[in-house]
């Protein structure tokens, strides 16, 4: 994310956390079927590029909120009752509100 | 605190010569006892303390120890890693990557890298993709690069750490971690 250009810059421990985080939700979605699964990859996917050119990087408090709040939505996620589409878009749909 | 003690001392000893001699003897061992006290809980005390770092380090586990063998079983595997790489160096002519492994990828590995790589970053059908191709030159952030490990984990059937798919900068990278996980695998 955000001033890392090669594969090789070291990454700071919460640009590292992010993406552990968009690992998790890219093998969250391998779990659900695949119309479910191309949804939710292009959603997760948009929110985070989206976060990326929004947040500012040096926000950190607020970074580690998102993190956080990424980390129980992909809880919400990994849970075999979510089957994808309908509480990914209520998760999601959380996500803006406090942003605008 | 000596007054008292030696109130104490008369009142216990019956009056006399030889209980005189006694006090004044007394009297002069109590106030080194008082003044070492300190001192002595001290050494008491830090005594348990010297003899587990004693066992600890019979034993090899002293912390000091430990780190000094650390660094010293590190050099020799850094001194031939560095060997190695400058003899890929000199054969194939390629640019010396640090801590690369000398294994290099079959052809095929790297050119179905290349197929997922192109497809993941939605690149026009003329652009170059080789071995050599940086991740980040093709156009790629940090994500992209998740989004292409994961897509190669799943090409292959192989699950790549998070500490190694964060060290991945090249195809060719991609390939030899792929190529070892692979055999790992079998």
């Amino acid at each position: 994310m955000g001033p890392t250009t090669g594969g090789r810059t070291r990454l700071s421990g919460m640009q590292k956390q992010v993406l552990s985080l968009y690992r998790g939700f890219l093998r969250a979605s391998r779990s659900k079927s695949p119309e479910d699964r191309r949804q939710i990859e292009s959603f997760v996917s948009a929110e985070f590029r989206r976060n990326s050119k929004q947040v500012d990087h040096k926000n950190f408090i607020y970074i580690e909120y998102l993190l956080r709040r990424g980390k129980k939505q992909l809880e919400q996620l990994n849970s075999p009752d979510t089957v994808g589409l309908s509480s990914m878009n209520v998760t999601f749909s959380e996500t803006e509100n406090p942003k605008n | 605190m000596a007054a008292s003690t030696n109130s104490l001392i008369s009142m216990q000893s019956r009056p006399g010569m030889i209980s005189l001699v006694e006090i004044s003897w007394e009297l002069r061992v109590i106030p080194v006892i008082l003044l070492l006290k300190d001192s002595i809980l001290v050494v008491v005390l830090s005594c348990p303390l010297f003899l587990l770092l004693m066992i600890l380090r019979s034993l090899c586990l002293d912390p000091y120890y430990q780190a000094a063998s650390r660094i010293c079983s590190l050099k020799p595997v850094s001194l031939s890693n560095q060997g190695r790489s400058f003899l890929s160096f000199g054969l194939r002519s390629m640019p010396a990557h640090r801590l690369r492994v000398s294994c290099a990828a079959k052809p095929e590995t790297v050119e179905k890298v290349c197929e997922i790589v192109k497809k993941q970053l939605a690149l026009a059908e003329g652009t170059p993709v080789t071995g050599e191709s940086k991740f980040s030159a093709l156009g790629a952030d940090s994500l992209d690069t998740v989004e292409i490990v994961m897509g190669l984990e799943e090409a292959f059937g192989i699950s790549v750490e998070e500490e190694s798919a964060q060290s991945i900068a090249t195809v060719q990278d991609a390939a030899d971690l792929i190529e070892k996980l692979v055999e790992k695998k079998d």
